[in-house]
């Protein structure tokens, strides 16, 4: 075994020994550490992906000896691997380009408390990207859930405090969901790991039987796991909570938390209940329906509403969208085109909810249109930032959202029945991305530049909202390798 | 460009000395300069289409399309036509030198009507369907700033009026010729038709369909109806001399171009016996008929000799639509009458406007004893006018009458002559009662009331009077002496028939 | 290295304006004296415009490809120069140096002007870029970054008008892309060469499947009405007489000129190069097509004559001629392209000047409606002797230029008429409507522009009030006259461009 296969494990350790770690140390401190982890997390995912590469296979690493049926399973594959690297980039810039405000936001003596919810967070958001077994899988969903609560929470502001109540109660609804269904599993297949557990499946498929117990699981981890990840109908506790939370805490909750129940859905699509019975008990289809409405209310919604930070968060509700319609296509074409659109879509919304922050902070930290109005000029690599982001939402070439919608568009050509819907809510869906956002783009532009500039924000945001843009250059003009990567993760992935 | 350039003189010279009247600014100072232009332009162009006429030919200007070219040349209607046009330009031009002193920016209108005669000459001189549709839109133009001279409400009301009636029909007109231009062999007017394609078999509906698109539309110019709104608005708000032109010869252009197009590309043959021909007669017999009687309601002399136009080309065209030798040398020979009656009542009623400002005839009662020498031409033109012989246009309205009882074309052989019987009467109603109450005003009238109304009342200059006695000898002699004229007419018609 | 040459009219203008707008940012508005300005932008149109023009005659049809990168797999950015293209960006080139002089004169006392020169100058190279685009996702990033270059162009007044029509061009043109890039696609899967090349005669296999055949056909439309969003076809014209609200500069070259004849380049490459006559000739496609854009001719042009204001009306005009462009695409023939072609090029000088004669009588009088404008040809006679020159060009009065294009129009119409008919289709009679809707509208047209005229050249009650208006300097006054120069030009002398023209549709269509 090379020291490289190691590193799944170890990243989880690190992450929660940081967060451990934390409770004995003051804020700044806390800061250091939680950074240093993160980046040596994302180093570390990006050498397992690249030794699978290399490989061509994913591996399993069994922690500690208890055999199955129990036991506990690590496994790692190309796919894994990007994620995690993804997940860490996002989350190092979100984190450090937040930090002023963080400062601000949260008092002193709570500050490595903030720290400590990060770890966490990133802690079990590895776990659901390298778990190889349910329970484990269960209890991370639950820490992140505490972490999630913990990160809004934090501010103790008024509406922070409801929003976190609401949260609390949306996620333990899915993850109560999610429990019955892992439980119904477990019953009929008598496995917590993944791959027994797949056979066990195979077999009662074979055989015929439990017909009905099978749909019902397969329906109430769906719902469980599609409500923590805010797919419509089941987003109405996403504006609240990603409005008003901090700046990292908004990046991190829209672009990375639901994410990683998506990814944990597809694990458990593909290495539990099989592609092959998914699809055949018209669950994808369900899902592809609710993806599509999802694609337009998001963005009516999002059309509708005043405050700014809503309605960023809105048009993550349409983008959670364009995913599940992407696993709804059913094939691996569509597979392959979600997974890309998760990372674009990590990458553009926490530029957006960074760069907005930039522009609040030139406008009296106010949210509303009218208070944004030439703010583009006050902060102009805010507005830059937004801008791009925007276009990148609205699917311009050359920026990440693009290649998304390039994916999405040839990969619907493969179904002939799901082709036409898809392409043609795909343009609608253009279309009202660009209604909100470039509206709000003008609004940062109009009222003539004689504006005097703003006070500058701080080097980090600054730095923040550069890498995140260059993040999407690349994605858009790079995204063959990426792509590549995920093919090959995906077929290795069962 | 090869072939006669003799050709183009007659066109350029007018147009060139029309622009230079226009621009330079010293036409405007110098009155007698511009007299002097004007006039030797008009008599140089007389001998210049002489000469072109003498010496024939064809002449390529460009290209306009790899298959298309602008072009001119001279056969027997374009010489009837030529003639006819600088000959009476040269009158009327006489006559105006004298007429626009009471009018205001002179230059504008000499620019104008000398450009117009370039014009119009080239357009008689097309060889082609599209040289023919190029002079014709020109010609609308250029002819605009005339009806527009006054600049007052009405004449620009009038004025738009004109250009938006003149430019439906060409473009009504131009549908055809799209058409005909993937249909037939060729563009360039042949006596007789040129050859069609194969496409128009069993497509006769359509072929049928875009002639009379063109016939309505070319008809424009010539007042027939339905589009014959704007003749009656545009003629009368122009100055005196102008609506000579406009009613003698513009709309002759509009005839012209129902013969190139009847005659000379789609054929006779083709069009007699069909739907065509039946609504032609219709329609020109009814503007002849409507016409008339709105000519004899009228009360306002310039309207109402405007009205009398739309009645008179519409013989002409009736002539035409009967496609035999009489109707044909009818229909010709009273384009030559009609221009040199119409103009000279036009320039009898300018006549009196001048000298006396009157405009309604129930004012002019009385005139001959103040003005007896343009009275008595204005008599003789309206004998003409009506067909008593031996004035001309008894020699028109005979051949036209034997034309149209020759025809076999159903009822309209028949009915054409009685309107043309009712017509006549009604032309009588309404040019005689002037001319009579003018010599004999019956009890009651005043002499010296009528001196002291008037501007002075005397006769006219003999700038103004010379032309009229010109106009109305020709009237006169051409219906004594129609030998020469009608042999003419009847070598072309032996060629397109 | 002479392959490279290929990417510099696009990338230079380009680059300039970036630069323009960095050091705009840093040193703010007093780093450049208008006349400095002035002199760096025309200098750099003009260098641009001569490498175009050398590419043209040197390397036009020679098949040279120029790869600028890849975007993804199989999808390459590259510039490459055929016939087509080299009328587009020889058009381009001509007009944009004239506009800038323009520009000058009319933006001098405005604010904002290196912003404004900035995108504009932008706005030149990426319109190059859709000229030279060698493929269909190459010819669609361009065609995106014409919006975003060209939407603070319109923004530039910052009025409320301003801000509202810049909002609404930005939907219209997003949407009208969102839905061209669904064609793309379809153009990228079902190819024979497997990218989105530009070949004459298309690059589509459609296969034996009827229904494939119908989805084919139906993207086809769509893609249609996508690209044709920009070139203001009914009902995706909306934005148009807004973006009137923008200073005449832009609503002149943009509106009239760069933006929508862009949006017909790109439904000409879609039809004959991409999709390929072939497939589409006859078919439903076809009809709804040549309907949609009949239906915009007759609606652009009736609207115009109820409009009131000058610009509104010409903007009206525009959409109307526009789709005389794509009415003769919709023909679907190798007389239908080149009717097109010969429309797009004559009536970009047509527009442009009947424009800027309206630009000018605004810059110099401030009037803005029609009715304002009694007897202001005296005041202004080269300019309206120009205008009278475009407006009877307009309206397609024989011998200046429109009514070649005019022609050419119609006869592809009966062409394509007659051949409907040979091949025994049943809606055989909508070309020969179409030529009747031609007609209608050049009547309107004959209205609209002729009252302005008529007006201009009759005072109101025989006094010219306000002597102090006059004509305005050379740099306004000399782009005019050249203009109403080539209309001219090419009404008496059209047919070397019609034989180059004639060439690009004998292999494309």
């Amino acid at each position: 075994m090379t020291l490289v296969q190691n590193f799944p494990f170890f990243s989880i350790i690190i992450a929660m020994f940081s967060g451990i770690l934390s409770l004995a140390l003051n804020g700044r401190r806390a800061r250091n550490v939680s950074l240093g982890a993160i980046s040596l997390v994302t180093v570390m995912s990006f050498a397992v992906c690249l030794y699978c590469m290399d490989a061509g296979a994913s591996y399993t690493y069994r922690m500690g000896h208890f055999p199955a049926p129990w036991g506990n399973e690590i496994r790692a594959g190309v796919l894994e691997g990007l994620t995690a690297t993804v997940f860490g980039v996002v989350m190092l810039l979100s984190v450090a380009g937040g930090m002023d405000h963080t400062y601000e936001d949260v008092e002193g003596t709570k500050l490595n408390l903030f720290f400590i919810m990060i770890d966490m967070m990133l802690s079990s958001l590895l776990a659901l990207i390298y778990t190889n077994d349910l329970f484990t899988a269960y209890v991370f969903v639950e820490i992140n859930t505490i972490a999630g609560c913990g990160l809004i929470m934090i501010r103790q502001k008024g509406r922070s405090l409801s929003a976190a109540i609401r949260y609390m109660i949306m996620s333990q609804l899915g993850s109560g969901l999610f429990l019955i269904g892992l439980s119904l599993l477990y019953d009929v297949t008598g496995h917590l790991l993944m791959s027994p557990a797949k056979e066990a499946v195979a077999l009662i498929e074979a055989a015929g039987i439990y017909g009905i117990p099978m749909l019902v699981i397969l329906a109430v981890i769906s719902v469980g796991l599609a409500i923590k990840s805010g797919l419509y109908p089941f987003h109405y506790w996403i504006p609240d909570t990603y409005g008003y939370a901090t700046p990292t805490a908004s990046a991190i909750l829209s672009g990375l938390v639901s994410k990683g129940y998506i990814f944990l859905l597809i694990k458990i699509f593909y290495r539990v209940l099989g592609r092959e019975n998914v699809i055949a008990s018209q669950i994808v289809n369900v899902l592809y329906l609710f993806g599509l409405a999802g694609m337009i209310m998001g963005s009516v919604h999002a059309i509708m509403e005043e405050d700014t930070r809503r309605m960023i968060a809105y048009s993550s509700v349409a983008q959670i969208g364009y995913i599940y319609m992407g696993i709804g296509l059913g094939t691996q074409a569509g597979m392959v085109a979600a997974v890309f659109h998760m990372f674009t879509h990590s990458a553009t919304k926490a530029l957006l909810f960074i760069s907005a922050v930039g522009l609040y902070e030139v406008s009296g930290d106010k949210k509303d249109y009218r208070s944004l109005r030439g703010a583009g000029y006050r902060n102009p690599l805010a507005g830059i930032g937004f801008a791009v982001g925007a276009l990148s939402m609205v699917g311009f070439p050359m920026l990440a959202g693009f290649i998304s919608k390039l994916l999405f568009a040839t990969s619907a050509l493969q179904s002939p029945h799901k082709m036409i819907p898809t392409l043609i809510v795909l343009a609608v869906s253009t279309i009202l991305n660009a209604i909100y956002f470039l509206r709000l783009v003008i609004t940062l532009y109009s009222g003539g530049g004689s504006e005097k500039k703003g006070k500058a924000s701080s080097w980090k945001l600054r730095a923040a909202i550069l890498c995140f843009i260059l993040l999407n250059l690349v994605l858009g003009l790079k995204s063959q390798p990426v792509v590549q990567a995920i093919w090959d993760g995906l077929a290795m992935f069962d | 460009m090869d072939g006669n350039v003799l050709l183009l003189l007659p066109i350029l010279l007018p147009i060139v000395m029309g622009s230079l009247v226009l621009t330079a600014k010293g036409f405007r100072k110098n009155r007698k300069l511009l007299i002097a232009a004007v006039s030797g332009t008009l008599a140089v162009g007389v001998i210049l289409t002489w000469a072109a006429l003498m010496t024939g030919g064809r002449l390529t200007l460009w290209q306009m399309t790899e298959d298309i070219t602008v072009a001119l040349a001279v056969d027997g209607v374009s010489r009837l036509f030529a003639a006819l046009t600088s000959g009476v330009w040269l009158l009327v031009g006489i006559y105006s030198i004298s007429y626009m002193t009471h009018e205001r920016d002179e230059f504008r209108f000499f620019g104008f009507y000398l450009i117009v005669l370039g014009v119009l000459t080239a357009l008689d001189f097309s060889a082609n369907l599209v040289t023919f549709y190029v002079c014709y839109e020109m010609m609308t133009l250029t002819s605009l700033p005339l009806v527009l001279h006054e600049m007052t409400k009405e004449a620009v009301m009038a004025g738009l009026k004109y250009l938006f009636y003149s430019v439906a029909g060409a473009f009504l007109a131009l549908f055809g010729i799209f058409y005909l231009y993937g249909a037939a062999g060729s563009l360039t007017f042949t006596p007789g038709g040129v050859s069609m394609g194969l496409s128009i078999n069993g497509h006769e509906g359509l072929f049928l369909g875009a002639v009379c698109c063109m016939l309505v539309g070319f008809g424009t110019k010539a007042g027939m109806f339905p589009l014959h709104g704007w003749l009656p608005t545009a003629h009368p708000v122009a100055p005196a001399p102008a609506s000579a032109v406009l009613s003698g010869l513009i709309t002759k252009s509009g005839v012209l171009a129902v013969i190139r197009v009847a005659y000379y590309i789609v054929g006779p043959d083709r069009l007699r016996g069909t739907w065509v021909q039946d609504v032609w007669m219709f329609l020109t017999l009814l503007t002849v008929f409507m016409g008339s009687m709105l000519a004899y309601k009228e009360p306002v002399l310039k309207k109402r000799l405007a009205y009398s136009t739309v009645s008179q080309v519409s013989y002409i065209l009736f002539g035409l639509g009967l496609f035999n030798a009489a109707g044909f040398v009818g229909a010709l020979s009273h384009v030559v009458f009609h221009s040199l009656v119409k103009n000279g009542l036009f320039l009898a009623a300018g006549a009196i406007i001048f000298k006396t400002g009157w405009t309604r005839t129930r004012e002019m009662d009385g005139l001959g004893r103040v003005m007896p020498v343009m009275l008595g031409c204005y008599t003789l033109v309206s004998l003409a006018l009506i067909g008593i012989p031996p004035a001309s246009g008894f020699v028109s309205k005979w051949y036209l009458a034997t034309g149209a009882l020759a025809s076999g074309t159903g009822v309209w052989s028949w009915l054409g002559p009685i309107i043309l019987l009712i017509s006549a009467l009604l032309t009588a109603g309404y040019l005689l009662p002037l001319a009579i109450r003018g010599f004999f005003p019956g009890a009651g009238f005043d002499e010296g009331e009528i001196r002291s109304r008037g501007l002075g009342g005397q006769e006219p200059s003999w700038l103004m009077t010379v032309p009229m006695l010109v106009l109305t000898a020709g009237a006169i002699l051409f219906g004594c002496f129609p030998g020469q004229l009608i042999s003419m007419l009847e070598s072309i018609a032996a060629a397109v028939l | 290295m002479s392959r490279m040459l290929l990417a510099v009219p696009a990338l230079l203008p380009i680059l300039g304006g970036v630069v323009l707008l960095i050091m705009n940012h840093f040193k703010g508005n007093a780093v450049f004296r208008y006349r400095r300005l002035a002199l760096l932008v025309e200098g750099i149109t003009l260098v641009n415009s001569l490498v175009i023009g050398w590419l043209i005659v040197h390397k036009a049809g020679t098949g040279e490809q120029m790869v600028l990168f890849k975007l993804y797999g199989d999808l390459r950015v590259m510039f490459s120069l055929d016939g087509l293209g080299s009328v587009f960006a020889g058009l381009i080139a001509f007009l944009w140096p004239l506009a800038v002089l323009y520009s000058f004169e009319y933006m001098r006392n405005e604010e904002r002007q290196t912003v404004f020169f900035s995108y504009y100058l932008m706005t030149y190279g990426v319109t190059v870029g859709i000229a030279f685009a060698g493929n269909l996702v190459t010819l669609y990033l361009f065609y995106e970054l014409l919006t975003l270059v060209t939407f603070p162009l319109v923004l530039h007044p910052m009025t409320k008008a301003a801000v509202r029509a810049s909002r609404k061009y930005l939907y219209y043109a997003i949407g009208g892309a969102a839905f061209a890039f669904i064609g793309i696609i379809f153009v990228l899967n079902f190819s024979t060469t497997g990218n989105t090349q530009f070949i004459p005669g298309g690059i589509m296999d459609a296969g034996a499947d009827p229904a494939q055949r119908r989805t084919l056909l139906f993207v086809y439309v769509l893609a249609f009405f996508g690209f044709g969003v920009k070139a203001a076809l009914f009902p995706c014209h909306g934005w148009l007489p807004d973006a009137t609200a923008a200073p005449t500069p832009v609503t002149a070259l943009l509106h009239a000129v760069a933006v929508v004849k862009s949006g017909a380049f790109a439904v000409m490459r879609l039809t004959y190069y991409s999709f390929g006559t072939a497939l589409l000739r006859g078919s439903f496609a076809q009809y709804i097509v040549m309907g949609a854009a009949m239906a915009t001719v007759v609606y652009g042009s009736t609207m115009a004559v109820r409009e009131v204001h000058w610009k509104r009306r010409l903007a009206y005009s525009t959409i109307s001629n526009l789709s005389y462009i794509l009415l003769g695409t919709a023909m679907m023939s190798p007389l239908g392209l080149i009717a097109a072609l010969s429309h797009m090029v004559f009536h970009a000088f047509m527009k442009i000047c009947s424009f800027f004669c309206a630009g000018a009588v605004m810059h110099q009088s401030g009037k803005t409606y029609v009715h304002e404008l009694d007897g202001m040809a005296f005041k202004m006679p080269v300019t309206f002797a120009c205008l009278t020159i475009a407006s009877i060009s307009l309206a397609g009065i024989p011998p200046f230029a429109g009514f070649i294009s005019k022609w050419n129009i119609a006869q592809s119409a009966f062409d394509c008429g007659r051949f409907l008919n040979q091949a025994g289709k049943g809606g055989y009679w909508l070309p020969y409507a179409g030529a009747c809707v031609l007609l209608y509208s050049a009547l309107m047209t004959a209205v609209y522009m002729f009252t302005v005229l008529v007006r201009a050249y009759v005072p109101k009650q025989g006094t010219i009030t306000g002597a102090e208006v006059t004509d305005p300097n050379w740099m306004m006054l000399v782009p005019l006259v050249i203009f109403a120069g080539v209309i001219i030009c090419f009404g008496f002398h059209p047919v070397p461009l019609m034989k180059v023209l004639r060439a690009i549709g004998g292999k494309a269509g």
